[in-house]
């Protein structure tokens, strides 16, 4: 807010002075710049180097070159240790180069988030499956999926039951395993998918997307109606 | 459903926005030669977040510039202060975690406070409204300046939308920038 004000003995009031701030208030703002001075200086170049070095090695992947793909994300990692970008492909050039025992170990040294998981399932060996149970858990439930979008219910069932077998907590496999369990006929089996949501708090779009298999009649068991 | 969000309560997160746009005034008045006679740069718990008091001034280019400081200051510093949470946000996954980041998410949440209070006041468009009338014959800046007037008016009126919209396009603004500096 800024209020303006006439005044006959204005000589009695010292006005500011210009362009002078108290230190609360200049201090905060050179913090913040420096901040600002830190990113652009130190960070900004060695970011964008990180960047050029993981370019050009998926253009040498592209090329077939894994070779020079693998020194470049070797480089990027010099610069970037924690970069999981350059971790995971590199992994993928030396699976490429049949250097697996190399890529088994980057990928087991590193914490990944799901949809990190999701690229390495994209790449990873059959056989190196049981050794990543995230991997495992992806591909199992990729077949899932499969299996219930083809309307093979009893299929999908087995296959949900296996992803939880691995990993329980998986909130959206349960769910797809009580809708695999309502589109079938027999009530027993849509009683499961009951009871599979037990302790679950769903919210508003999982619930819209669960109504429409689920029967009328089960709906009273979450509080809706 | 809505849920109400006390004034108070809002004005308390954004006060480093808030004090930017007192200095906005105040930057604004110093480059007019206007003189300051006070300012507060943010008072806690009251209706009005923060105050600037200034020698009454009738040029009209002044009133504009003194009524829109925290506008225009808002708007640069927060640009420029997103830019590293916007780059963070680009690249973390080539990248990886570091602690730097931590200071990024304040300049972030800095940085959006600014644009969130970058909207002059209504204290602010009645000061220029009272002035505009003077400057009826100029039609040119009379017109300008009313359609300003008019625009930021509807901007007040529907705060805390605009400014929560305003702070998102902010960081629209400065994270396409990040991007084509980094891609």
């Amino acid at each position: 807010m800024n209020q303006s004000f006439n005044t006959e003995n204005e000589e009695y009031i010292t006005p500011l002075e210009p362009h002078s701030y108290p230190k609360k208030i200049t201090v905060p703002l050179v913090i913040c710049f420096l901040i600002f001075c830190y990113f652009f200086i130190m960070e900004l170049p060695q970011i964008i180097q990180v960047i050029r070095l993981c370019n050009k090695a998926e253009y040498m992947y592209q090329k077939s070159n894994y070779t020079h793909a693998i020194g470049y994300y070797k480089q990027a990692l010099e610069l970037a240790p924690d970069s999981t970008h350059a971790k995971i492909y590199l992994a993928k050039n030396y699976f490429a180069t049949r250097q697996n025992k190399l890529a088994v170990e980057l990928l087991k040294s590193t914490e990944f988030q799901t949809e990190e998981w999701k690229i390495i399932a994209s790449f990873l060996p059959m056989e190196y499956y049981s050794d990543f149970k995230q991997v495992e858990f992806i591909k199992i439930v990729q077949v899932a999926d499969n299996k219930f979008s083809n309307r093979l219910f009893d299929d999908a069932i087995h296959w949900y039951s296996r992803a939880l077998a691995i990993n329980p907590e998986s909130k959206t496999t349960k769910i797809a395993l009580a809708k695999s369990f309502f589109s079938l006929e027999d009530e027993a089996d849509q009683w499961s998918g009951v009871v599979t949501l037990e302790g679950i708090s769903l919210n508003q779009s999982e619930w819209d997307d669960l109504v429409s298999y689920m029967p009328k009649e089960y709906h009273v068991y979450f509080g809706r109606s | 459903m809505f849920i109400v969000i006390p004034g108070w309560f809002i004005t308390f997160c954004t006060f480093p926005g808030i004090v930017s746009h007192e200095i906005g005034h105040r930057l604004f008045c110093d480059l007019a030669g206007v003189p300051v006679y006070k300012i507060r740069y943010f008072i806690f718990f009251s209706k009005t977040a923060g105050c600037v008091i200034h020698r009454r001034t009738s040029r009209l280019k002044h009133v504009f510039f003194i009524t829109m400081g925290p506008f225009i200051l808002n708007s640069v510093l927060s640009f420029l202060f997103f830019l590293p949470f916007a780059g963070f946000m680009h690249t973390q996954i080539y990248y990886g975690f570091r602690f730097s980041l931590i200071a990024y998410l304040v300049l972030g949440w800095i940085a959006s406070t600014m644009a969130f209070n970058a909207f002059p006041s209504n204290q602010d468009l009645k000061n220029l409204k009272e002035v505009l009338p003077e400057y009826a014959n100029r039609r040119k800046h009379f017109y300008t300046i009313w359609i300003c007037y008019l625009i930021f008016r509807l901007c007040s009126a529907l705060e805390p939308l605009t400014g929560f919209l305003y702070a998102l396009f902010m960081l629209l603004i400065s994270s396409g920038f990040m991007w084509l500096v980094l891609f």
